[in-house]
Formats: structure tokens, sequence, C-alpha cells
């Protein structure tokens, strides 16, 4: 079968040798070219499970979620129970960071501040990675005209000073929110009023302000992937341009997608800490890690450690989180540039 | 080249007047007014408040006051914290402090970075090129406000080293410029490592190398040039970055800056200092960003015209 | 040409595509020059021409993948270079050069044949669709079991069975292959080829074939149309352009070609794709081979040669005919 292509100009042969042929099953002549090969995806997540740090941050990670979340079902405190008689004891058994001045166990306070913490870290990422992605996916795939108008308004709300805003936004936000949340029906937004304003001003704020970094990454991939040839094919299908985005565009966008999130949680925790440690974020009797700092401010000369507590779990989460976001955004750099020097 | 200066300060005085409408409209948003957490039981002194300080008219018109005054340089006078007191007289009283502050944070953090990631680089692998990475990874965890208090226990509470209030001497300085510049310093140290090493490990300088020319010579006088780029790329978002931490850290070691009235200010909700502080920053910042985005434009033909610069982390 | 023969036919279709040669400077390439031709239905036109010629232009904009600047399209006899394309979708399709970037990564095999059917809802339910799939599968000689392996875990010949395997899913009446082999060993290349062949002989489907391969291209397409800088500068029926050539360029090519070796490599032949680019802004009067034509006059400098009829079904675009 091989002969027949090597061309020679004076064998004359005609159409039906080339249909003869057919008749044979040609599908077992193929061979898989290598099955060796490991897609992209899990290719990357291989290369961060072999990096010793990465693999060190993912268990404290894993280690402070489950103090966050596990522990205050196992402790037999609460986070507003105030234990009349218990006030400011030192570190004991019963209370292993001991309590604060209202007799409250700090160590479940410890655990609450780090769940609320890192849940405002993961949903205000969410928020970012669903207007970032559509966004950027839209003004990439679009091109022309479009994103250059999109782009200039991303470079307009990019360079609006945003700790400024986000706390012009918390204070404002404060009363009307205030009301809602208090005089509304609803658990959900009951749920909201007992973390206070301060955080919708910190979700607002990213919605508003930090989607553009990640806008502007995926637009850089979408410029690439739209001149691939299965977006041409899937427009000859007759697919439409929502269906294209939706089925085509952002599924491959997955790892860039993933790398900006996971960058993303720590500074959206950052900022949280920074805000409510200002007093403007999460309020009262509700706790985060920069409202325990906040609080333990006023005791730190003579109640050092309650201060030391939440700075460290602070500054280990964060370290942690910038770390996995490194390596990982080490690793698909690698995975893609792995996949290009294949081709 | 002069198309884009053009157009960024173009743009940079859209965003000032943008978040000067934005902040106006959303304080004058707020139910109740500024007098109401004031205990305050007569209406009618309300309503005096209110025409004294032209607050009765519609929000469009006050919005149209206000820019006019603001062209004026009048940002009106506080209600609260220094009764009476113009915004414009407390901003040029307290910025300056923080000013000084922030610049001396500003300088030897950038300093400080550049040549710890020269070194690291230049001895990447080494021992100290590790601790250096381990130190600063560090150092990118730690928020300014978590710093600056740390340094306040250990070097003003237990060793009592330095005072821990106010500016009176120079040895006041030390702390809070520290605090605020140690992110900063870490900062720049990851991208100065990273960018030397790449520069590094490029061809011309492995050439240099092989003509014979000496070693510190090549690092100093071509991979630095081309490896200090993407620092000074960041210095837009640095300025803006030690300006906000200025706010946390002034009200730590309470230094009557103006980051520590803006804060002031919130609690007390005193509306036209709050608009003043914050436009002022806003433009501050904005002015800063373009400052830096130009400088580096000229030095750098390099620079994509179209994109910004890097958003700090 | 009696035009009511013709399943699809291009009235001077033409492209220009904008390139950006300076921080402020926009230049035109034109991509597609006043291309005009049909083709009859189950019957094979080959495109040929050297790399950056415009023959993927030209096939993309037939199906109106990319907008015509001017010139009209026409199928089974109605005008549709205006009108909605989504009814005509599923009566052309394409096929690519490089079927490795033609799959969604992220879909499966079943997957990506599944979306051609959904989007223009051939089927009724599951059952059938499964049914419809697995046929698709059986036709382009693959096993159902690959059906929900991803592209990367097949070869390049197998992904190329998938890219048509998704093209019959719609039962296309007309199908331009762009230089569907050139990207596949020369084994497969041939195995692909038999698969094309069979299914036109079975279904009738017209191609579009584009290929730079003059071997190939002899033998499968019923006419042959010679594609230069842009533009179509002869047209014959296969056997007497490579009996007949009359075009100075299709000379030049032929023989070029035979007196390669087998293993005749295109490449070698076409010019810098660049500098064909800035000609072709650059000189927008003459004949564009005029640089390297050895029969060049004059006239060949300023003026354009039109497409004339030297014999029955033979045309070709030179002042020396
Ligand atoms: N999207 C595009 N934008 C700008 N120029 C293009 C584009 N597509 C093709 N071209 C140009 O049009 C010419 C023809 O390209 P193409 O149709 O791909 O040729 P071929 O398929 O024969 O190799 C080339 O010079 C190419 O650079
Ligand atoms: S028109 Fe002139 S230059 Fe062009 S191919 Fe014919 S003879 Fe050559
Ligand atoms: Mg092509």
């Amino acid at each position: 079968m091989n002969k027949i292509l090597t061309f020679q100009p004076d064998i004359t042969f005609n159409k039906e040798d080339f249909v003869k042929i057919n008749n044979k099953d040609f599908s077992e002549n193929e061979c898989f070219e290598d099955n060796s090969k490991i897609p992209k995806f899990s290719h990357a997540l291989h290369i961060l499970f072999k990096n010793k740090a990465a693999a060190v941050s993912i268990c404290i990670i894993l280690i402070i979620a489950l103090f966050a979340f596990l522990g205050p079902l196992i402790s037999k405190y609460t986070y507003f129970e105030q234990l009349r008689g218990f006030e400011n004891l030192s570190p004991s058994f019963f209370h292993p960071f001991g309590t604060d001045g209202l007799g409250r166990d700090i160590m479940v306070r410890a655990m609450y501040a780090t769940r609320i913490s890192i849940l405002i870290g993961v949903v205000s990422s969410v928020i970012v990675l669903v207007i970032g992605t559509i966004y950027g996916a839209v003004s990439g795939y679009f091109a022309g005209a479009v994103d250059n108008v999109m782009m200039r308004v991303a470079d307009l709300v990019y360079s609006i000073p945003d700790v400024i805003v986000v706390i012009l936004l918390s204070i404002v936000l404060k009363q009307p929110l205030y009301e809602l949340f208090n005089n509304s029906q609803s658990a959900f937004l009951k749920n909201f009023a007992l973390l206070g304003p301060g955080v919708i001003a910190i979700f607002a704020a990213f919605a508003l302000l930090y989607w553009v970094t990640n806008a502007r990454i995926i637009r850089g991939h979408v410029l690439v992937l739209r001149e691939q040839d299965y977006i041409t094919a899937a427009k000859a299908l007759g697919c439409g341009r929502a269906r294209i985005i939706r089925k085509h565009i952002i599924p491959n966008c997955t790892s860039q997608m993933i790398v900006t999130t996971c960058l993303m949680i720590p500074s959206a925790i950052f900022l949280e800490s920074f805000l409510s440690f200002l007093g403007l974020g999460v309020s009262a009797p509700m706790t985060s890690l920069g409202s325990m700092i906040n609080e333990a401010m006023d005791g730190m000369y003579s109640y050092t450690y309650r201060l030391i507590i939440p700075c460290v779990i602070l500054c280990v989460l964060i370290l942690c989180l910038n770390v996995l976001g490194d390596k990982l955004r080490d690793a698909f750099d690698y995975g893609q540039k792995a996949t290009i020097n294949e081709k | 080249m002069a198309i884009y200066i053009v157009k960024r300060i173009f743009q940079a005085i859209i965003i000032i007047l943008f978040v000067t409408c934005i902040t106006f409209v959303l304080m004058n948003l707020i139910p109740g007014g500024p007098f109401l957490s004031e205990k305050v039981p007569n209406a009618e002194v309300i309503k005096n408040l209110e025409l004294k300080y032209g607050l009765d008219k519609p929000v469009i018109v006050q919005l149209k006051n206000y820019l006019t005054d603001l062209s004026h340089g009048d940002m009106g006078v506080s209600y609260k914290i220094q009764k009476n007191r113009k915004v414009t007289d407390i901003i040029s009283e307290t910025f300056p402090i923080s000013l000084r502050v922030g610049m001396i944070a500003l300088i030897w953090s950038t300093l400080a970075g550049i040549s710890l990631g020269c070194v690291s680089a230049y001895y990447k692998g080494s021992r100290t090129d590790r601790i250096v990475n381990f130190l600063t990874s560090l150092g990118t965890a730690v928020p300014s406000f978590v710093f600056a208090t740390v340094l306040l226990i250990v070097f003003c509470v237990k060793i009592k080293l330095f005072p821990s209030i106010g500016l009176y001497s120079v040895g006041s300085y030390i702390l809070p410029c520290f605090a605020l510049g140690f992110f900063p310093m870490c900062y720049i140290t990851r991208l100065e490592r990273a960018s030397m090493a790449d520069e590094l490990s490029k061809d011309y300088i492995k050439t240099a190398k092989a003509k014979g020319l000496e070693e510190n010579k090549i690092i100093f006088k071509h991979a630095l040039k081309n490896a200090i780029i993407p620092v000074l790329s960041y210095l837009g978002p640095l300025a803006a970055g030690i300006l906000t931490g200025g706010i946390a850290v002034e009200s730590i070691f309470n230094i009557p800056g103006l980051g520590k009235y803006f804060i002031l200010s919130i609690t007390s909700r005193d509306y036209p200092l709050i608009m003043g502080t914050t436009i002022f920053f806003a433009a501050f910042i904005v002015a800063m960003t373009l400052i830096i985005d130009i400088v580096c434009a000229i030095i750098d033909p390099r620079i994509n015209f179209a994109e910004g610069s890097k958003k700090a982390a | 040409m009696n035009n009511a023969e013709f399943l699809i036919e291009a009235i001077d279709l033409s492209k220009k595509f904008k390139i950006k040669t300076g921080f402020f400077k926009t230049d035109y390439v034109k991509a597609v020059d006043n291309a005009s031709f049909g083709i009859k239905k189950g019957k094979t036109l080959a495109i040929i021409g050297e790399s950056g010629s415009g023959k993927t232009t030209l096939g993309r904009t037939l199906l109106r993948i990319v907008e015509p600047d001017c010139g009209k399209i026409i199928y089974n006899g109605k005008d549709i270079t205006s009108i909605k394309m989504k009814p005509y979708r599923k009566k052309m399709q394409i096929i690519f050069q490089n079927p490795a970037s033609a799959l969604d990564p992220k879909m499966t095999a079943k997957q990506i044949i599944a979306e051609a059917i959904g989007v223009h809802k051939l089927v009724k339910d599951k059952k059938e669709e499964n049914e419809k799939i697995a046929n698709l599968l059986n036709q382009t000689g693959l096993d159902i079991k690959y059906a929900q392996k991803y592209p990367h875990e097949f070869s390049k010949g197998q992904q190329q069975r998938i890219t048509i395997a998704r093209a019959l899913a719609v039962e296309p009446e007309f199908i331009v292959c762009d230089e569907p082999t050139s990207a596949l060993d020369m084994s497969i290349q041939s195995q692909i080829i038999n698969l094309l062949m069979k299914l036109q002989q079975d279904k009738g489907t017209a191609y579009m074939f584009i290929s730079h391969d003059l071997a190939l291209v002899r033998y499968i397409s019923d006419e042959t149309a010679v594609m230069y800088m842009g533009s179509i500068i002869e047209k014959s029926t296969s056997a007497e352009i490579y009996s007949n050539p009359a075009h100075p360029y299709t000379i030049d090519l032929l023989n070029s070609y035979s007196a390669c070796d087998k293993a005749f490599n295109f490449m070698q032949f076409k010019s810098q794709p660049h500098d064909s680019a800035i000609n072709k802004s650059a000189e927008q009067k003459g004949c564009a081979y005029a640089v390297k034509c050895k029969y060049a006059k004059d006239i060949c400098r300023h003026i354009k040669p039109t497409m004339s009829q030297i014999a029955i079904n033979h045309y070709s675009a030179c002042h020396l005919i």
C-alpha cells in the first residue's frame, strides 16, 4: 500500500486502483502513534505533585481547612457564647488558646475566623473567575472593534485605585445593606447579615474591579484559540457564537482559569483581612482573621498571644496558597511547553 | 510615543473624574445623611445645618457645585474631626508626613529588593539563594499591617528599643518605614531574581563571558539594565500599595499622617473629609502610576503600549 | 458554461486581508482575487497552487466561513452570498489539513460527532443518535470502541477519520477538502484518499480538493484549477491540464515536478510566502507571474491578463495565448 503514493511520474495508475484497496480493513494497519502520551491536564498535576513545596503547601492548606471546617463541630463552644466568670483565661487544657475579654473561647473563634476568611477568598475568586472569563472570552472571540472597546474599558477599570474604592464601598453599603438584611425574611440574606455589610463590599469590589487581570489572561488565550481549526469547523457546522464560546472556547481555557483562581484566592484573603483589620470588613460577633487581629490590638501588651494566633494562621494560609498558585502556574506552563514541543 | 502619553494622561483624567463622581454620588446615597448619627434631637437644627452646607439641593446640583469648588482647589470643610477646618488644609498638613514615610519605604524597598534579587540570581542554587528565596516567599505572605504589629510588639513593647507612638525622632521613622517597605522589598527581590536569572542565562551574557569580559562588569552593564525593567513597571502599583498599606501602618504606629485621618474620617462619618481624602488618594495613585508608566515607556521601547503595568498582588 | 449544471458556483469571488506593516500603516493582501469556477454534483474540482497562493482562503470563502469582499456564491441555482447560512451549513462541509487542531481537545470523538448532529437536530432521540454515530464511525473505518476517546489518544490518520465522520454527519452534498492528507504519513495518505473516494462513489458528494500534490490530484479529480497569488490562472479537466498545460506557470510547475524525485516537496518550489504577500499588494497591475515568467513581454507588466477560453473547457489567463 505504501508504494502507491510514493509518486513516480511514469507509472500509470487510475482511480479504480485506489478504490479497490479500500475493501481491506485499513484501520488495523494503523497503530496508535504513542499510547503513553499523558493528557495535558493530568500531566500538569503530575508535575505539581512531584514538587515538594507544592505538596507540603497542599497538606498545610488541608490541615488548616480541617481546622476551620471540622474544628467547630468537635468543639463544645461557639464563637459567640460568652462564658460568665471565664473571662481572660490563659491557655489551658479546656481552652487551648484561652478566652477573650468577653469569655469567648479563642480557639473556636480562630476556627470560625479561618473559615470565614477562606470562604470569602474562595467566593470572591469565583466571582472574579466568572466575570473575568466571560468578559475575556467574549472580548477575545469577537476581536476587532469589540475587543478594542472592551479592553479600553478594562484598562480604565484597572487603573482605578482599588483599595480606596473598596473602603468607600464598604462605608457606603453599610447602612442600606444592614437594613436590607435585618428586614428581610430569607434565611440566605440573614446569613449575610451575620457577616456584615463589609463582606458584601468586598464581593462587590471584586466583581467590579478585580476581574481585569483574569479577563486579560483569558482573552490572550482566546485570541490563540479562535484561530484553531476546530473553531472554524464549529462555524462550518453552523454553531452560533454563544455556543462556540460556551462549548469550545471556555472548556479549553480551564488551565488558565484554574491558575488565575488559585492566585486570586490569597489576594482576596489579603484584602479581606486588611479591611477587617481597619474595622470595615466582617462585623462582630462574627469574626475573621483580620477582625481577630483588630480585636487583639487593644490588649496586645498583656495578651500578645491573642494577636499572634490569627497572624500566624493568616500568614501561613497566604503563604501556602501563594506557593500552590505559583507551582500550579509553573506546572501548567511546563505542560503547555511540553505539548508544544511534541508538535 | 507622544500619542501614547497623551492617551494615558487623558485616561488618567477620566479616571480621576470618574472616581470623584462615584465617590460623591455614593456618599449622597447613604440614607439619613451625615448628621443622623449625631445626637441632634431637633429637626430644625438638622435643617439649618443642611442649609448651611448646601445639602438641601438635588444631588446633581451638589455634584456640580462640588466639582466647581474642586476645580478651585476647595474641598469644603470638615464636619466633625476638626470642625469647620478646611479639608485642603488638613490634607496639606498631614499628607507630607505620609509622603515622607512612604518615600523612605519606597526607596529602601526598591534598592534592597534589586540588590538582593541580583545577588540571589548570581548565586542561583546556592545556599544564599535558597535562604533569600525562602525568606522572601515568607515575606510576600505577610500583610504589612501584620508585620507592623509584630514589629511594634517586639521592638517597642518587649525590647523597648524604639518609641511606639508618633513621629518625634529619627528613630521613630525606622519601624513604620521598615514595616511598610517589607512586603514590596520581598516582592521586588523575587521579580528581580527571576528576570536577572533569565537575563544571565541568555546567549549574549555567555558570549561576553567567553570574550573574557570581567564578569561583574557584564552583570552591571548589560544584564541589570534589562533585568530591571519588570521592577520599574512594578513601581506604579508599588507606590499605590505603599500608600494604601500606609493607612493601616499609620494607625498602628499612631502617626498623624493622611492615612490615619482617612480612617478617622470614616469611623466618625466626616463626609467632606472622606471625600476629600478619597479623591486625593485616588488622584495621587493615578498620577504616580501615570508618571511611572511614562518613564518606563521612555526607558524601555519594548513595553507594550496597549497594556498597562502589572497589578500588585 | 451552462450554469444550471453546477452544484456550487463562485463568480468573481475576492477577499482581501488587512495586514499591519508598521505601527500605523496597514496594507492589504489580496488572498483571493476574482476567482470564478463551478463544481458539478458528485464531481471533484482540484485546486492546486503553492503555499500562500490563497487556496485555503478560497475554500473558506466559498463556505462563507470567511466572508467574501465581493463576488457571488451560487448554490443549486440560489444566491447564498448574503443570506442566513444556517440551513446551508449542513449541505457544505470542510475537512482540514491538520486533523490535530481540527478536533476540540476537550471533547470525545462521540461528542464531536454528536455536536454536528445536534446543531441541525438531525435525530429524534439518543438511541437514534447513537446508531448514527456508530454508523458514521463504521463508514470512516473507525472502531466503535474508540468513541469515548479524546483526540490526543488517536493517531493522525484516525483523527482525520473523525473529522471526516463529523463532516459526513450532516450528510453534505459538497465538501471542501483542504489538503486533507498533507499532514499525514505516506501510507496513511492513501488510506484517507481511498476513504474519500469511496464515500464519493457511495454518496455522490462533490469535492473541492485543495492540494499541492500534483500526483494525487491528477487521479482523483475531474477538473483542476491552478492558483497563483490569489488568482486562478488556468482551469480545465484534469487530463487536459496534465497533458496540455497552457499557462507558463502551470508548465513550470509540471516540469519542476517531474524533474524532481519522487520525494518531491512542494516547499522547494514555492516562493517565500511573505515575499508573495508583499508582491501582491505592491504589484497591482500586470500579470502576477511576470517576474518569473520566461515569456514575459512588456504588456505582461502593465495589463493583467483575463481568463480566456483556449480549447473546449480549457481556460487560461495569459497574454501569450
Ligand atoms: N486571517 C488572515 N489574515 C491576514 N492574512 C491572511 C489571513 N489568512 C490568510 N492570509 C494571507 O492570505 C494569503 C493566502 O493564504 P492561504 O489561503 O492560507 O494560502 P494557502 O492555503 O494556499 O497556503 C497568504 O498570504 C496569507 O498570509
Ligand atoms: S501573462 Fe505574460 S507574464 Fe504572465 S504568464 Fe503569461 S506570458 Fe507570463
Ligand atoms: Mg492552506
